[in-house]
């Protein structure tokens, strides 16, 4: 009897234990702090740190043309155009915005997950 | 098209089964099975619809030609403000799991491309256009939607230039010169697309209210599109030659603002809720003047 009782005192705080760790910051399992995200809505922050946040692999530039090549219909000039700017292309690729950046600017402008109805209220 | 293009391919396919698998028939002798096997592979190559490898790879060659033709305007304070705007779109948009990356082009005219897979390009012009970051971010989220709705990709596959697999055959280390070929002559046409012809006028309409809603969703007001579409058609009355080539590409601005008038009336939104962030704007221009 003294088992069975034993064993139910722990099954007990081990339920209450988990069921109460999400609402306490801090514990190893408690949920992250949404912020003023709604539920239901866009998950910004988890959306651009998976984008944005992630290193950029290396890619192969392509560019020796191995003949002139027209499309029909199109113009000379547009044709003669065959400069390609690579650097420009990589800087585009390895341009940074950090999320404290992100975050100061979405906050400062009341848009993205701080966007609040100009007047009060969500 | 495409479940056209598909339905004729299972029927050359199974057809050529038939033949192959008919017991006691032999070939009519003129007959060269390479070549219909060939053509039966091709076919199935243009049903196939282009994969984000080969849309990367077209990009950034497109993006390179853009780049290199119209010059980049390498301003720090400018170009962090365009890719935190432009980024923080980009979780609203309809394609939210691609990287969308903007920069300036060092150009007077008033126009902004986008290339697929996500390079889009503003021009120094059309910021010294602008007048709130809600104006921003309609024209932004109208360069995403480009992108997010692949009108290049849907055009590039149409022509009988594209076949699956061959612009990622062109980026492979032992790129052969048929792939590069193909690759460059997609260039080409994407290029035509973006600087000589311009999108059929429904896709420029998607684009506008699909830029709207993104600018809508992400807490913009969504009218600041419609802003900048009244002051391209007061620019367009007094024929600026800035517009030149954006007009060329693109529907009369009355048009496009009944569109959007109507997109935005059928909504019900209340954009007067949204914010315009015109002074942070105003100041950021006034503390980085535009050349």
């Amino acid at each position: 009897m003294k088992r069975w009782m034993i064993g139910g005192l722990t099954v007990a705080a081990l339920a209450w234990g988990l069921l109460g760790l999400g609402r306490h910051p801090g514990r190893v399992f408690a949920a992250e702090p949404k912020g003023v995200q709604k539920a239901g809505e866009v998950d910004f922050w988890s959306s651009f740190k998976g984008l944005f946040l992630a290193p950029e692999p290396e890619y192969k530039n392509q560019t020796q043309r191995t003949t002139v090549s027209g499309v029909r219909g199109m113009d000379k000039e547009a044709k003669m155009k065959d400069q390609y700017d690579w650097k420009a292309v990589r800087a585009m690729e390895e341009f940074t915005v950090t999320e404290k950046q992100m975050f100061d600017f979405l906050k400062a402008g009341q848009v993205g997950p701080f966007f609040a109805k100009k007047g009060g209220g969500q | 098209m495409k479940a056209m293009q598909t339905r004729i391919t299972a029927v050359v396919l199974l057809g050529a089964l038939a033949l192959l698998a008919a017991p006691g028939r032999s070939a009519p002798p003129n007959l060269d099975f390479g070549k219909a096997f060939n053509a039966g592979k091709n076919l199935v190559k243009a049903a196939k619809p282009m994969d984000f490898e080969e849309e990367h790879a077209l990009g950034r060659q497109v993006a390179a030609r853009i780049a290199g033709n119209f010059g980049i305007w390498n301003n720090r304070d400018w170009t962090l403000y365009i890719n935190l705007v432009g980024r923080a779109l980009a979780p609203y948009s309809e394609r939210s799991d691609i990287k969308y990356r903007f920069a300036i082009l060092n150009v007077d005219d008033i126009n902004a491309y986008s290339a697929p897979a996500g390079f889009i390009f503003i021009t120094k012009g059309m910021l010294k256009q602008l007048n709130s970051e809600a104006q921003l971010a309609g024209v932004l989220g109208h360069e995403i939607a480009h992108v997010a709705k692949k009108h290049i990709v849907k055009e590039v596959q149409k022509s009988n230039i594209y076949s699956a697999g061959a612009v990622a055959a062109a980026t492979a280390a032992n790129a052969d010169d048929q792939s590069i070929e193909a690759l460059n002559k997609l260039t080409d046409l994407s290029w035509d697309l973006l600087i000589n012809k311009g999108f059929s006028k429904q896709d420029e309409y998607d684009a506008d209210q699909s830029g709207a809603k993104d600018a809508f969703r992400m807490g913009y007001n969504p009218l600041g599109l419609r802003e900048f579409l009244v002051t391209l058609e007061e620019r367009e009355k007094n024929q600026d030659a800035k517009m030149k080539t954006l007009l060329s590409t693109h529907p009369a601005p009355e048009k496009r603002l009944d569109q959007l008038d109507q997109f935005i009336a059928d909504k019900g939104w209340k954009p007067e809720t949204r914010q315009d962030n015109r002074e942070r704007f105003q100041d950021f221009k006034k503390r980085h003047p535009i050349p």
